[in-house]
C-alpha cells in the first residue's frame, strides 16, 4: 500500500491524537493514468456503521454518487487533479473533504451522524474512554453563546453565573480551582476563585471541545480533581485553496449582533489559519423589565502557522487574544448587608432604568488575555511520538465599582498575571500491545495585584512554580475488555506576599493521583465501563490567603494558611446499551467521597465596619461526599423522527456537621424532540427542534444555610429551525432559535444574580453561517 | 537554512515575552486605600445652652481586623442641636479629608438619621445639594424628653432622591449603595 504524502498527515495524527477521527483516507495501489476511480466507504461517526444514502458531490466536475445498503460508492473516470467534496447524509453536518487525485484512490469517511447521539451515548474512539464533545458545527451552530454555555451543552455540565456575562462551567457540582480549563493544551491560569470571574476563553476558535473525566484526564496540569475541559484544535491541512466561514449570530435578547470570521490556507511554505471575533450586545431583559448595565463587547483574534518540515516533524506556532468588558446588574452591587437584604425583597432592582442601552458603566470587568503557543510534533515512526509545547500567558484583570468619582475610572481589582508552560509528550502506541502515554510539565506564574487601586487586594501577590509528570496506559486494540490506568505527581511551589506579614511565606505541596477504568464491551450494544480515581489537590492561593471584602459577592473572606491537601476518591459507573438501533439507553453514576474538601463557610457573626454589617465567609474543611448520577434514553422512531429524554441527579454533603453542601445543581429533566424533513430542491438537512428543560427546586438546603430560600423549579422551552442550502462547493447553514419561547419568569439557584433580579426572558436567535 | 530562520524567529520571540514578564516586580504591598472610611464625628452643637456633644465611631485598620471603637456624649432635653459631620479616612498619612470630596459630590449622595422609635428626636437637613435636594452633613436636631434612643447614621452612594419621601429622610426608597452605617446609643438628659 503507497501512502501519498499529503494524507499522511492527518492519517498520522489519527494515531496519536486523542481526538475522534473524522475522516480516515486510505490510498489503494495505484498505475499512472488519466482518468481515474474514486470509490470508498461513508460511516457513522459515532458507531462506526455504513450510512446508506449518503451523498458524494464532487463540485470542481459536477459529479454526484450516493451510497449503498453497506456504505459503498463508487465514481470512475475522473481526471486527475485536486478536488473538493462535500459528503452530505440526513440529520448529519455536511462534511467538506479536499483530495488530490492521482491514482485510483479508496477513501473512508466518518461524518457525524446522531450529532445529539454523541453526548448521550458513548464515542467509540482509539482512547476507549467514556469522553464527552462538542464538535465543530456544534460550537459554530452555538457560537452565539460563551464558553460555559457551550460546555453545558455535554451531559453532566451546567453553568454557574452572575448574571448572563459572567459564566463559568460546573461539573458534578464542582466549579473554579477543581475544573482545569485547557486551551490548546495550555492551562487556563485566569482568575479561577469565586463565581463571580469567568474563564477567559473564546471557544469560537477551536474545533472542538472536550470534557475528559477518565485517566486522560491526569494529562493536563492544574489541580482539577478529575474534571478537565479540553478546547482543541485540529492539525490544518495542506490545501492550497482559501477555506473558512463567515458567522453571523444575532440576538434578540440585548439585540446583540456578533460577527466571526475563520479563515485557512496553505501555500508552498506553511499552512495557515486566521480568526476573528466581534460581539457587542446591550442590556438583556426579563419578561417584564430591563436588566440595566448587563451590556457586553467582547473581541477576540487568533492566527496560527503551520509548518510540516517533512511527514515526520512538524511546528505550530499560534497567538490568540481575548478581549472583554462587560457590565454587571447595576442593581446588584450593594454596600452591605442592610442593602443586601433590602435589594433581596424588591420585585424590580433598584436602578433599573426602562430604557434599552448598549451602556457598560461601572460595576463592571475589563479583560484580556494575550496567548502565545509554540509546538513542535515529532512522529518518529507510526509508533512512536515526540511532542515540545511551550506556551506563555498573560492575563490582565481589572473590575471596576461604583465608587466616589474621582476614583470611578480607578479599577477596584487589577490584576497581571503571567504564566509560562512548558510541556513534554511521549506516546509509544505498541506498548506490551497497549498505548503509553508520559509527559513531563513544568508552569511558573507570577500574580500581580497592581497597585493603583487604592483598595487593599483580596489576594496577595505571588509566584507560583509547578512541576508534574504522569503516566498513562490504555488498550491500543479493540477488545472485550478495555483497560485503562494512569498516574500521575505533581509538585507546587508557592510564595506568597500577604498583606498580613505574619501569613508571608512559601509553601510546598506534593500531589499524588491515580486513576483506573475499565470497559467492558461484549457486543456492539452493550458497554460497561466503570472508573476509580484517587485524586489530592492542594488548596489554592484563594483559599489560603484571601483577606477583605470581596465586593462580587458582598462579604468578608477569609483564607486559612493552614488548609491542608484534599482528597478525592471517586467512582464512576456507567453503563450504555440499546435495543436493535433505536431504542438507546445510557446511564452514568457517580460518588466523591473528599477528605479535608474546602468550602466557604458563612459566620454566624457578622464583620461590623463602619460601612454596617458584613456576612463573614471562613475556608474551611470537612469530609464531603457528592453522589449523582444521568441517565439518558433516546428514541429514534424512524429516520425522520427522534426523542431524547434525560434526567440528571445530585446530592452534595458536609458529613462532619451533617448539613447539605451549598450552591449544588439542582436536578433537571431534559426533553427534546427532532424532526427531519426530506431534502427540498435547494434546502438540505432541513431540522426543527424541540426542547424542554425542567429544573427542580434546590429543596436539599436548610433553611438558614443562604440569605435567601432557594427559587422554585421552572420549565423552559426552545424551538429551533435550521436548514442548508449548497451554493456550488459553499455551504449556506441558517438557524432559528427561540428560547424561553413561553417567556417565563423564573430564577436561577445556580445564577447569583437571583438574589437581585429575574432571569432573562425570551430570546430569538439567528445564526448564518457560510462555509466555503 | 530556512529552518534556522524559522527557529530563531520562534526563539526570539519567546525570549522577549521571558524577558518581558520576568521584570521585577516589587512583590510586596504598597497600596493605600485612599478611599477608605475610617472615621466618622458627628458635632452637635446646642448655642442656647453652650453645649457641645461629639459622637465617633472609628475602624483605623478599615474593613476586618480590630472592632471599631465607638464615643459617645449625652444630649440635653429640650434643647436645639446643629449637627456636622465630619468624615476621614485616619489610616494614611496625612490623612485624607473625605467630608470635602462628598460635598464635591453632594448629589450623588445622602445621609440618613434612624430612629429605633420614632419620638426622641425630631431631625431636618440643614442643607441642600446643587439640585436643590438634601444632603446630611448638616442638621437640625430639636431634643426633646430624656432617655436613651439608638440612632442609626446612613450615608447612601446614589440613592434615588427622587423616591417617595427621600427627600425628607426616609430611606426605604432610596436605594444605591451604603458608604457609612453605624449606631449610636444617644443619651438625653
Amino acid at each position: 500500500m503507497q501512502v501519498v504524502k499529503p494524507i499522511l498527515k492527518s492519517f498520522g495524527m489519527s494515531l496519536f491524537s486523542k481526538f475522534l477521527l473524522f475522516f480516515i483516507l486510505f490510498f489503494s495501489e495505484s498505475v499512472a493514468q488519466k482518468s481515474v476511480m474514486l470509490s470508498g466507504r461513508v460511516l457513522d461517526e459515532a458507531t462506526q456503521k455504513p450510512l446508506k444514502d449518503a451523498i458524494i458531490r464532487i463540485h470542481e466536475i459536477k459529479k454526484t454518487a450516493i451510497t449503498d445498503e453497506d456504505g459503498y460508492f463508487k465514481i470512475n473516470d475522473l481526471p486527475t487533479g485536486h478536488y473538493h467534496l462535500t459528503v452530505s447524509h440526513l440529520g448529519c453536518a455536511n462534511k467538506m473533504i479536499h483530495l488530490d487525485l492521482f491514482k485510483d484512490t479508496q477513501i473512508f469517511i466518518s461524518i457525524n451522524h446522531h450529532s445529539e447521539l454523541l453526548q448521550t451515548v458513548y464515542i467509540k474512539s482509539n482512547k476507549k474512554e467514556t469522553k464527552y464533545q462538542v464538535n465543530k458545527s456544534k460550537i459554530d451552530d452555538l457560537s452565539a453563546l460563551n464558553f460555559a454555555e457551550m460546555a453545558a451543552q455535554i451531559q453532566g455540565v451546567q453553568v454557574l453565573r452572575q448574571g448572563t456575562n459572567v459564566a463559568k462551567p460546573m461539573i458534578d457540582g464542582f466549579y473554579g480551582h477543581r475544573v482545569t480549563l485547557v486551551n490548546q493544551g495550555l492551562i487556563l491560569n485566569g482568575q479561577q476563585w469565586g463565581a463571580d470571574h469567568a474563564p477567559e476563553l473564546d471557544a469560537n476558535s477551536a474545533d472542538k471541545l472536550t470534557l475528559l473525566k477518565g485517566a486522560s484526564s491526569l494529562m493536563y496540569l492544574g489541580n482539577s480533581i478529575g474534571n478537565v475541559l479540553v478546547l482543541e484544535n485540529e492539525p490544518l491541512s495542506n490545501d492550497r485553496h482559501i477555506h473558512g466561514q463567515w458567522i453571523y449570530n444575532f440576538v434578540s435578547n440585548g439585540n446583540g449582533h456578533q460577527g466571526l470570521m475563520n479563515m485557512a490556507s496553505s501555500n508552498a511554505i506553511f499552512s495557515w489559519k486566521v480568526h476573528g471575533g466581534y460581539k457587542k450586545i446591550g442590556d438583556r431583559n426579563t419578561p417584564n423589565y430591563f436588566l440595566t448595565n448587563t451590556g457586553q463587547e467582547e473581541w477576540n483574534g487568533a492566527i496560527t502557522i503551520q509548518k510540516d518540515w517533512n511527514p515526520k516533524h512538524r511546528s505550530t506556532i499560534n497567538y490568540s487574544i481575548f478581549s472583554t468588558s462587560l457590565g454587571v446588574l447595576r442593581g446588584s452591587h450593594v454596600g452591605n448587608l442592610t442593602d443586601l437584604k433590602e435589594a433581596l425583597t424588591r420585585d424590580v432592582p433598584f436602578f433599573t432604568n426602562n430604557d434599552f442601552s448598549y451602556d457598560i458603566a461601572a460595576p463592571r470587568q475589563e479583560v484580556t488575555h494575550h496567548t502565545w503557543r509554540t509546538e513542535h510534533l515529532w512522529s518518529a515512526s507510526p509508533n512512536h511520538q515526540f511532542k515540545a509545547i511551550y506556551g506563555l500567558q498573560y492575563n490582565i484583570r481589572k473590575e471596576f465599582d461604583v465608587r466616589r468619582s474621582n476614583f470611578s475610572n480607578r479599577p477596584s481589582l487589577s490584576i497581571d498575571q503571567v504564566s509560562h508552560m512548558m510541556d513534554l509528550q511521549y506516546i509509544q502506541n505498541d506498548f506490551l500491545k497497549h498505548q503509553l502515554q508520559i509527559g513531563v510539565q513544568s508552569q511558573f506564574i507570577d500574580n500581580y495585584n497592581s497597585a493603583n487601586t487604592g483598595i487593599n487586594p483580596l489576594l496577595p501577590n505571588y509566584f507560583q512554580f509547578s512541576n508534574g509528570i504522569y503516566g498513562i496506559v490504555s488498550a491500543s486494540k479493540e477488545k472485550v475488555w478495555q483497560p485503562q490506568i494512569g498516574i500521575r505527581y505533581d509538585a507546587n511551589y508557592y510564595n506568597a506576599y500577604s498583606l498580613d506579614p505574619a501569613q508571608n511565606g512559601t509553601k510546598l505541596q506534593h500531589n499524588f493521583s491515580a486513576i483506573a477504568s475499565l470497559a467492558y464491551e461484549p457486543k456492539d450494544w452493550f458497554r460497561v465501563q466503570s472508573t476509580i480515581s484517587s485524586i489530592m489537590r492542594n488548596p489554592s492561593i484563594s483559599e489560603w490567603y484571601s483577606f477583605g471584602l470581596h465586593q462580587g459577592v458582598s462579604g468578608i473572606e477569609e483564607g486559612n494558611p493552614n488548609l491542608k491537601t484534599e482528597w478525592a476518591r471517586k467512582m464512576t459507573i456507567s453503563l450504555a446499551t440499546n435495543i436493535q438501533k433505536k431504542w438507546f439507553f445510557d446511564v452514568h453514576g457517580y460518588s466523591y467521597w473528599i477528605d479535608n474538601f474546602i468550602y466557604l463557610q458563612p459566620q454566624d457573626s457578622f464583620r461590623l465596619t463602619i460601612r454596617g454589617a458584613f456576612p463573614v465567609f471562613q475556608y474551611q474543611q470537612a469530609l464531603a461526599i457528592i453522589n449523582g448520577f444521568d441517565a439518558t434514553i433516546h428514541a429514534k422512531f424512524s429516520d425522520y423522527i427522534s426523542s431524547t429524554w434525560s434526567y440528571h441527579f445530585l446530592r452534595g454533603d458536609q458529613l462532619q456537621s451533617n448539613v447539605p453542601l451549598i450552591g449544588m445543581p439542582p436536578n433537571r429533566l431534559q426533553f427534546q424532540t427532532k424532526f427531519l424533513f426530506p431534502d427540498f430542491k435547494f434546502w438540505t438537512n432541513n431540522q426543527l427542534l424541540f426542547k424542554a428543560n425542567y429544573v427542580f427546586r434546590q429543596n436539599h438546603l436548610n433553611a438558614n444555610q443562604d440569605f435567601m430560600t432557594p427559587p422554585d423549579a421552572y420549565f423552559l422551552s426552545s424551538i429551533e429551525f435550521q436548514t442548508q442550502v449548497l451554493i456550488k462547493k459553499n455551504n449556506l447553514k441558517a438557524i432559528i432559535k427561540v428560547d424561553n419561547v413561553f417567556d417565563a419568569t423564573y430564577r436561577d439557584y445556580l445564577n447569583r444574580l437571583r438574589y437581585f433580579a429575574n432571569d432573562i426572558g425570551r430570546n430569538v436567535m439567528v445564526s448564518l453561517q457560510w462555509k466555503f | 537554512m530556512k529552518k534556522i530562520v524559522f527557529n530563531v524567529l520562534v526563539w526570539s520571540v519567546f525570549s522577549l515575552f521571558l524577558l518581558n514578564s520576568c521584570k521585577k516586580h516589587d512583590h510586596d504591598h504598597n497600596h493605600h486605600e485612599s478611599e477608605l472610611i475610617t472615621l466618622i464625628k458627628m458635632t452637635l452643637i446646642a448655642p442656647s445652652v453652650n453645649d457641645t456633644v461629639v459622637f465617633k465611631y472609628e475602624d483605623a485598620d478599615g474593613d476586618g481586623g480590630n472592632s471599631p471603637v465607638i464615643s459617645k456624649g449625652a444630649l440635653k432635653a429640650n434643647t436645639t442641636y446643629f449637627g456636622s459631620i465630619e468624615i476621614q479616612n485616619t489610616s494614611v498619612t496625612p490623612n485624607i479629608d473625605i467630608t470635602k470630596q462628598i460635598l464635591n459630590e453632594a448629589t450623588a449622595h445622602q445621609f440618613f438619621y434612624i430612629e429605633k422609635s420614632n419620638n426622641q428626636f425630631d431631625i431636618t437637613y440643614d442643607d441642600l445639594d446643587a439640585n436643590g435636594k438634601p444632603l446630611g452633613l448638616k442638621t437640625k436636631w430639636m431634643v426633646k424628653a430624656p432617655g436613651t434612643q439608638s440612632l442609626k447614621v446612613v450615608l447612601r452612594h446614589e440613592p434615588n432622591k427622587n423616591g417617595a419621601n427621600v427627600s425628607s429622610g426616609v430611606i426605604n426608597n432610596a436605594g444605591g449603595e451604603t458608604d457609612i452605617e453605624v449606631v449610636w446609643n444617644v443619651t438625653v438628659q
